[in-house]
């Protein structure tokens, strides 16, 4: 699968939505820079099941990286674009 | 296998639900339990290299909370190792490392203690629903942005061709070329690969999603979903000055909407007629007074840029995404873009 970062982002915010829906208002105008548990709120539950979603919906397995590697979006973007390259 | 609560035993495959999700072990006495990384499950807490196979005593392991234990069937107790072979495996691994949090987590420890296999019913379960999550997605597209002219189903191509209005052909090209970008964005469908018919009351179905269209002057707007679903879009601009005079009347409206809140818009009324009508996919006339909407799965939306009231049938609000496209790109609307109505 080839994506652009633009695209890897807005299938990530479309992910975010469709794991809360509570996301919503935020997902769709969130940047780069926010944070996962400050601004969305994820906690290690909901973050298995993001995770899992991503793993779906892109066709990629996580290797061993903590949550914790995750900050941002931009770091999620981050790893996404490196597996899929 | 099923989980009570009860007396352990040597040998035993247990559990404690730790909020939302359950951390697993192996029994050996009140004074060792046997896990993959200590409770509260680590997500974000440790990193995962420092997460070993460790022993417990059972109140550490249980953090305070009741105390399962798994029951097999006949099938499961043929296929399980022995109490003490089962103990022998999980202490062989005490020290081991290589959790993750989906791929080799405290639940898949425990099977393999107990089976040798490499299993979480957690993260199948998140998988499946997932996989099985409702979506119902609305994508909207200016007429004017659409430059293809032929699609996947040959059938509808000629139906098209047949239009008599160029007007309204223009329209139906728009909203199958948006149907083909929906597919293919939110259900990762290869149009192409696809068969579409046309039923008999004029509905257009194919076997692999579920789908409705609509068009204003201007737009084009396609609802896809994995279960049935139903959009009409109408013009906030241009629909007063055709219909809303004679559907306001007091007689004719409480004729067409005998049922829905009288402090409704007539617009709103309508296009959720419309779009419950389509959901339910019957009949090929539309007889708005005898559909009953009040208890149906539908939300109302305004789509502020193009001033068009959309009405999605099929799934709570909380299921339906907007998305704007053009030939190009697909985005997802802002919530700034976007106001609900109900």
């Amino acid at each position: 699968m080839q994506l652009s970062r633009t695209q890897i982002i807005e299938k990530l915010k479309e992910i975010l939505i469709s794991a809360d829906e509570r996301n919503g208002a935020l997902a769709a105008r969130a940047e780069e820079s926010a944070s996962l548990r400050g601004d969305f709120g994820f906690s290690s539950v909901n973050m298995l099941y993001l995770v899992i979603a991503i793993e779906e919906s892109f066709g990629i397995e996580f290797d061993d990286v903590s949550m914790s590697d995750f900050e941002t979006l931009g770091d999620v973007v981050d790893y996404i674009a490196g597996k899929l390259g | 296998m099923n989980w009570q609560p009860g007396e352990c035993r040597s040998g035993d495959m247990i559990r404690v639900r730790l909020g939302s999700i359950w951390h697993y072990g192996i029994f050996v006495s009140e004074t060792e339990v046997i896990q993959f990384g200590l409770p509260p499950v680590p997500a974000y807490a440790v990193p995962p290299a420092d997460v070993r196979v460790c022993a417990s005593d059972i109140d550490v392991f249980s953090c305070g909370n009741i105390v399962e234990v798994a029951s097999f069937s006949a099938k499961e107790n043929r296929a399980r190792f022995s109490a003490p072979q089962i103990v022998a495996r999980a202490r062989a691994r005490i020290g081991e490392g290589g959790y993750h949090l989906i791929h080799n987590n405290c639940e898949h420890f425990v099977n393999e203690c107990v089976f040798g296999i490499h299993r979480s019913e957690q993260e199948e379960e998140a998988r499946r629903r997932w996989r099985e999550r409702p979506i119902l997605d609305v994508y909207w597209m200016p007429i004017a942005e659409n430059t293809r002219v032929t699609f996947a189903s040959r059938e509808r191509n000629r139906a098209i061709a047949a239009c008599r209005s160029e007007d309204l052909a223009a329209a139906k090209r728009a909203d199958w070329a948006l149907l083909e970008i929906a597919l293919q964005h939110s259900l990762g469908l290869e149009p192409d690969k696809m068969r579409f018919h046309c039923r008999r009351s004029g509905k257009w179905v194919c076997r692999e999603a579920e789908f409705s269209l609509s068009h204003t002057e201007k737009y084009a707007v396609a609802a896809v979903s994995n279960r049935p679903c139903g959009v009409d879009a109408e013009s906030l601009t241009t629909f007063d000055k055709k219909f809303s005079a004679a559907l306001q009347d007091a007689v004719r409206r409480k004729a067409l909407h005998p049922n829905e809140p009288e402090d409704m818009s007539t617009i709103e009324l309508w296009s959720r007629k419309e779009s419950a009508y389509k959901y339910l996919g019957k009949g090929r006339f539309f007889l708005p007074g005898r559909l009953d909407t009040t208890q149906m799965p539908l939300s109302t939306a305004v789509i502020k840029p193009a001033e068009l009231i959309v009405s999605v049938c099929g799934e709570s609000r909380a299921a339906i995404r907007f998305f704007s496209a053009d030939a190009r790109s697909v985005r997802l609307l802002g919530s700034d873009e976007l106001e609900w109505r109900d």
